[in-house]
């Protein structure tokens, strides 16, 4: 749904009008009265928020130096005027007490830290002269860069001119790796990041498992709730009745790591019964015969038993889907990370929507405008890389990016080359990737880890060098670029300065490049002068930017298959694959076959994950305004098998894993009639053991820690973190 | 007219009284009394100084607790005390009039001590000028405000009339008449909120008068026994009218406890089913500790010590039932998200239980003090009309 | 429907609303139920837009299951001041700090109010908290933004101390008085991110939620009270 807003309803509804509040010279109403001076103005400044990666534009209202309230910017796309609930907790960002102040250096030992503060001086000296060390020793290629945020793009720039071509992204291999590998296959483009789905023009939504508005993807939200107040239906398959659920047509409790049996039997429904849009494979895909023959077991009486939906459901589902189409969506979610399989998972679903004709049409998934702002001109070229060095991730062959999982593996065992420096700026390793020990593990063979954050998470107390960053409202960042239906470029620019020692991340990384000899990587000036410039170079009007905070290009906007805009796949056959040769020479399944995972054993339940609509991971379980609504996580079990277990509602229980690991604290129990009753599920993100973020530390449970075992899909290295069993042990 | 001497205490003995005290010849139960009016007055203080967000259980959920209810008790005493000084007038003349002059004082110290606590209540207790410029007359708490403030006038009358010994029978009905309207106008402060179904009920003023008759009879009967035990004067004779007061007044309490229980446990309303959460602690405490066993003791025995047990007895668990009556109204949330739970406990903190010390302590003390200088004997008793 | 933005719709609703007399003007709210995804986003723009302490929450959303397994469902059921036209917390205030404005909102007078949470006690929806001085923080003066102003009502209250309004005051949610009167949506209408909040004059036959309301598929909360809210819920 496009909003369409003139410039100046644009200033009237977000409250960017300059009138301010007209501080009427009121006279003292009571001479009793204490210090009821006249409201003073409030200063406006449009940036983009950074409480979770969607970067929705937000306005920053700025009084006396301090930012007091947070609109919405109606201009972008990300957020149409809309903050969610952790948008507009931004003050419980800014202004959180237990933030990193200055920079540190860890005198004690690399998980029990004893911390000094130093100045940046003093903190880059040690960074630069460590780095150095290493290069000599191992070669550039021994740092990686893991990153997640929108001042990466600064890390990413400062590690290519050092030399190394590893910078990583845990949100690959640990969250939309797979999807994004399972479309490629398919496509071979990725859904993006917001993704292109057009739910506003569906017809019919498909979600796996997507809590869609617990996971406040803002405008995906707005969108999916549009389409469905214009008549969309709507299928819900998840062991939860999560809160879009409860707006389902079709609630299917479907049996945790199942889903692969659903989507086949469905694609069998779909092509046996002709139910495809056959023009649009006609032109567009090949390899439909290879996929009917693969998919001619999976019936859906197949389907009942594995997944535990009725086999009549199963066939109504698919068959009023497909009557919708090419107007449908079977959406590929985001967080894929299931059982080691989600590659083929999310192929599944990218045939789904082939067969429907869905790609690039109204209410499928729309094509996204292309457009692009040049870098900052003048740089000098990346140094070459040195031929020979054996790939990282030969082990994923499929992989798009490198993942954190080979670099991780580097890390211990030196294979295929040593790791020996790691710069992460903002991830908290320690509660992103499975596997505390081995992540343990890996680092203590460093010589160098730098944690770049803005609270003392996790991954601080095992760092040598921690530096404070600023919050997204006091700093300049790179230019955040949509591609939405029009293409569209956003500003960050600071409401305030930085508070303390932080500083962000275009001077931390100019400071650090200049101690390693890559001043001419670095010239500019400040942050404004770095994007003025780019805008510069990209025709770009900078002075409209900043007023508005977001320009979006009209141009290139071609969201549909027309028959002026045809759509291009860049697959080895140019085609859509149903059949994937690639995948085949490579030795896996061209088309999904399903494997069954592992139930879990007796006594025992599934443990979910997902997410809360005001909280985003670990990063926000320390902001003082969410805190007060959402203070820790619970554990959800069906209160069925709450009573059986002789379990209360409230009651702090700790849970054990099928390794006998129990977990370090404890969680409260929320008996409920939405979930199925062979699983538990909690909001990711809690159970931080970080003594300096104080209302966060040791509240609830992570199950990120009883995660017994994990497995590595061998496509593209995703970690697949779900399948993990657990038993609740009562408080003795 | 000559206050010294006649309504406050002769200037001599109020300074030998005093300095008895300081040369510690004042008894323990006077120096426990003093500890609790200092360490009392220490946590009013605090309270101002601190604010109540560091000091105070109150909360949204709820938003009166031990404050509101030490400030119903010391009213519901402070009327107790105007009814029986009423009844004893008009039915125990002879019997009744060594302790008149006693207990109207008695009444009159604490309605004022009823409002140190309101004070600490109050979030902004420096606007309370505010009931003179912009009142409001739909509001039963406004004229609360207005009647008590002619109560505590005119039982400041009645006291000087005792004491000038001009008695006037008049300004006594008058007296008797406006403690009906203000303490029922009290309990109607309870009784019109429809929202919360544990207040509202038209039997609440007539609760909050009964109630206010057996916990004055209770105070009285003390003073009035306390009395005989030091002039000596004849037990079975002075203290025979507060045995039937007090009597009346447990059966009076009974009954509309029980039929504001019974109503309650009746009702459909949303929240009525804080009368059976509550139904253990309302029927045990609320009706067999809080009156059939002082009855019972009251069989045991009528001497003065005895009587002073009873009396002490009744009024300690009656401060407990009037907390759990004002703080029973919120033990279900009436909007419940988030963390809230089902249901709502409530425990003072240590500066609401130091506010009632201080309270109790400020009447005890200052009623000793006139005691022992002798204010209440001067009156030669003269009726008038 | 058209496909234009609600927002843009209300909005153009408000400034026509603003043009009349204040004494014309009867605000009202409508929320739709079905759109409602229970983000909690008007819950955190509501207080970063009041700037309220701990424990105080103008606007909570409430979260009810219905059904058993798998026949199960969610209503999510936020709930600002129903600013009822037969309150039950006005006639109570013993100094007038609490009125009915003749724009039908119900306000607080920060200058008035002398903490006797009398209002709190009866409000029926529990719409109403009493800021006793908590802050977030602790007692981190200084840096903190919860000593600034808020701009409530217009005017200008700084949480200094326990001294100073609106701590010690009554608090509740006013439909954002302060952003009405510069022709800005309610906080909470303009974050929704279900669009499922709606705000107008309810005096305007022509505005949008006028237009909602009158269905059958509309409810008022608790309204056998004989409160008359003037938030409506559609189902």
């Amino acid at each position: 749904m496009n909003v369409k807003l003139s410039r100046r309803t644009f200033l009237k509804i977000s409250g960017t009008a300059t009138a301010g509040i007209t501080a009427a010279a009121t006279l003292p109403e009571s001479f009793l009265s204490w210090a009821e001076s006249a409201p003073e103005e409030m200063k406006q400044v449009p940036t983009f928020c950074e409480l979770c990666f969607w970067n929705c534009g937000l306005i920053a209202k700025v009084q006396n130096g301090k930012v007091v309230k947070v609109d919405g910017n109606p201009l972008s796309e990300r957020g149409r005027g809309r903050l969610c609930g952790r948008g507009n907790a931004a003050l419980g960002s800014l202004y959180d007490p237990d933030r990193l102040k200055t920079p540190l250096i860890n005198i004690g030992k690399r998980g029990e830290p004893k911390w000094k503060k130093a100045t940046w001086d003093e903190a880059l000296g040690v960074i630069a002269g460590k780095l150095a060390v290493i290069k000599e020793k191992h070669g550039p290629d021994a740092v990686a860069l893991f990153s997640h945020g929108s001042g990466g793009a600064f890390w990413k720039h400062l590690l290519k001119a050092y030399g190394s071509n590893y910078y990583t992204a845990p949100s690959f291999a640990q969250c939309r790796g797979p999807r994004d590998v399972g479309f490629t296959m398919t496509f071979g483009t990725e859904v993006g990041s917001p993704e292109f789905y057009d739910f506003g023009q569906s017809r019919f939504i498909v979600l796996l498992g997507s809590h869609l508005g617990e996971n406040a993807h803002n405008s995906q939200v707005q969108d999916l709730v549009h389409g469905l107040e214009r008549g969309a239906k709507l299928c819900v398959a998840d062991p939860r009745c999560s809160n879009i659920a409860s707006k389902a047509d079709y609630w299917l409790p479907i049996r945790p790591a199942t889903d692969l049996a659903l989507l086949l039997a469905w694609i069998r429904i779909i092509v046996n019964e002709d139910l495809y849009d056959a023009d649009y494979l006609n032109r567009y895909a090949s390899g439909f015969a290879e996929l009917k023959d693969a998919v001619q077991e999976y019936t859906p009486e197949w389907a009942e038993k594995e997944t535990d939906i009725p086999a009549g459901k199963i066939v109504e589902v698919a068959r009023e889907l497909a009557a919708a189409r090419p107007n449908v969506i079977v959406s590929g979610g985001r967080f894929a990370a299931w059982y080691g399989d989600d590659a083929q998972r999310a192929r599944a679903i990218a045939l789904l929507n082939a067969l429907l004709g869905s790609w690039g049409r109204p209410g499928g998934i729309y094509l996204p405008a292309g457009g692009g702002v040049p870098e900052y001109p003048g740089l000098p070229d990346y140094p070459e890389h040195t031929a020979g060095i054996p790939k990282l991730d030969e082990a994923y062959p499929f992989a798009l990016s490198q993942t954190t999982t080979s670099i991780r593996n580097a890390a211990i065992t030196g294979q295929p080359h040593p790791m020996k420096g790691w710069l992460v700026y903002g991830c908290n390793l320690m509660k992103t990737m499975p596997n505390r020990e081995e992540t343990i593990k890996a680092i203590n063979n460093l010589d160098l880890l730098v944690a770049i954050d803005i609270v003392p998470a996790d991954i601080i107390q095992w760092a040598d060098v921690v530096l404070p960053e600023c919050t997204y409202l006091e700093r300049h960042d790179a230019l955040s670029l949509g591609k939405f239906k029009k293409f569209e470029i956003s500003i960050r620019q600071p409401a305030v300065q930085p508070m303390w020692e932080s500083k962000p991340s275009w001077w931390i990384t100019r400071e650090l490049g200049k101690k390693m000899g890559l001043e001419a990587f670095f010239p500019w000036k400040d942050g404004e002068e770095y994007l003025a410039k780019r805008c510069e170079a990209g025709g770009i009007n900078f002075a409209e930017l900043k007023q508005k905070g977001v320009l979006t290009m009209e141009e290139k906007s071609a969201p549909y298959i027309t028959d002026q805009n045809q759509p291009t796949f860049d697959t080895p056959s140019g085609k859509i694959e149903l059949y994937s040769k690639q995948l085949a020479e490579k030795g896996f399944d061209p088309v999904p076959k399903y494997k069954k995972h592992p139930q879990p054993p007796e006594g025992h339940f599934s443990l979910l994950f997902g997410r809360s609509p005001l909280h985003t991971f670990s990063r926000t379980t320390n902001n003082f305004l969410l805190t007060d609504l959402v203070p820790e996580n619970s554990l959800w079990i069906s209160r069925k098998k709450a009573r059986q277990l002789g379990l209360k509602d409230g009651e702090y229980v700790r849970l054990q894993n099928t390794a006998g690991v129990k977990s370090s604290g404890k969680v409260k129990i929320r008996c409920t009639e939405r979930l199925r009753e062979d699983c538990l599920y909690m909001v990711h993100g809690f159970g931080v053991h970080s003594g300096g973020m104080k209302r966060a530390d040791n509240k609830g449970v992570g199950d990120e820690e009883l995660l017994a075992g994990y497995r590595i899909d061998p496509i593209m290295g995703g970690t697949g973190m779900r399948s993990n069993f657990v038993k609740i042990v009562k408080e003795g | 007219m000559e206050l010294i001497g006649v309504i406050l205490p002769d200037k001599q003995r109020l300074v030998s009284v005093i300095a008895d005290i300081l040369k510690g010849k004042g008894g323990i139960h006077l120096y426990l009394f003093l500890i609790g009016l200092v360490a009392g007055f220490y946590g009013i203080a605090a309270i101002f100084i601190k604010g109540h967000a560091h000091t105070i259980n109150t909360s949204n959920l709820v938003p009166w607790g031990m404050q509101i209810s030490t400030y119903v008790y010391f009213a519901l005493l402070s009327t107790g005390c105007t009814f029986v000084n009423f009844f004893g007038h008009v039915f125990f003349e002879e019997k009744y009039r060594p302790f008149a002059s006693r207990i109207i004082f008695v009444g009159i110290i604490t309605a004022v001590a009823a409002f140190f606590s309101l004070a600490t209540e109050m979030g902004r207790v420096d606007r309370m000028y505010m009931f003179l410029v912009s009142p409001n007359p739909t509001s039963p708490m406004f004229w609360m405000a207005l009647w008590y403030s002619c109560y505590v006038c005119i039982i400041t009358v009645e006291y000087i009339n005792i004491q000038r010994g001009r008695h006037s029978v008049r300004v006594m009905w008058g007296a008797f008449f406006i403690a009906i309207i203000t303490h029922s106008t009290l309990g109607s402060l309870l009784g019109t909120v429809s929202s919360r179904v544990y207040y509202y009920s038209a039997l609440m003023p007539i609760y909050f008068l009964f109630i206010a008759f057996l916990t004055g009879c209770a105070l009285t009967t003390i003073i009035a026994a306390h009395t005989v035990k030091i002039k000596r004067l004849d037990e079975a004779f002075h203290l025979t009218p507060f045995v039937i007061l007090l009597k009346v007044g447990l059966g009076l309490a009974l009954l509309i406890t029980f039929w504001r229980t019974m109503t309650g446990l009746a009702g459909r309303l949303e929240g009525s089913e804080v009368f059976s959460l509550t139904l253990i602690n309302s029927f045990v405490f609320g009706i067999v500790v809080v009156i059939i066993v002082p009855y019972l003791l009251l069989k045991m025995g009528k001497s003065a010590d005895w009587l002073m047990f009873v009396g002490g007895f009744i009024m300690v668990t009656q401060l407990k039932a009037r907390n759990d009556l004002v703080v029973g109204a919120f033990k279900i949330p009436v909007f419940r998200v988030y963390e809230m739970p089902e249901i709502v406990h409530y425990t003072p903190s240590v500066y609401e239980f130091l506010v009632v010390a201080a309270s109790t302590s400020l009447v005890a003390l200052l009623y000793i003090i006139f005691n022992r200088s002798g204010v209440f004997d001067v009156n030669t008793g003269k009726e008038v009309n | 429907m058209e496909d234009r933005d609600i927002l843009e719709i209300m909005h153009s609703d408000l400034q026509r609303a603003l043009k009349k007399p204040r004494n014309q003007r009867r605000w009202g709210m409508a929320i739709d139920l079905k759109k409602c995804v229970g983000c909690h986003a008007c819950t955190t723009g509501c207080m970063s837009e009041n700037l309220t302490p701990p424990d105080i929450h103008y606007r909570p959303v409430k979260e009810e299951e219905i059904g058993e397994f798998p026949n199960v469902s969610m209503r999510f059921l936020p709930r600002p001041c129903m600013q009822c036209d037969a309150p039950t917390c006005t006639p109570v205030c013993p100094v007038t700090a609490t009125y009915k404005r003749d724009d039908g909102i119900v306000v607080i007078d920060y200058k008035k109010c002398i903490g006797c949470r009398y209002c709190l006690v009866a409000c029926s929806y529990g719409a109403r908290s009493v800021d006793v001085g908590h802050y977030y923080t602790g007692d981190m003066k200084g840096e903190t933004y919860e000593v600034e102003n808020s701009g409530e009502y217009g005017k200008s209250f700084k949480r200094k101390t326990h001294w100073h309004s609106p701590i010690g005051n009554a608090r509740k949610c006013h439909f954002c008085s302060h952003r009405i009167e510069k022709g800005e949506l309610t906080r909470c209408t303009t974050t929704c991110l279900g669009h499922a909040t709606y705000f107008g004059d309810l005096n305007d036959p022509q505005s949008l939620i006028v237009k909602l309301i009158a269905k059958v598929n509309v409810f008022r909360y608790k309204e056998e009270m004989g409160t008359k809210p003037l938030v409506y819920y559609i189902v």
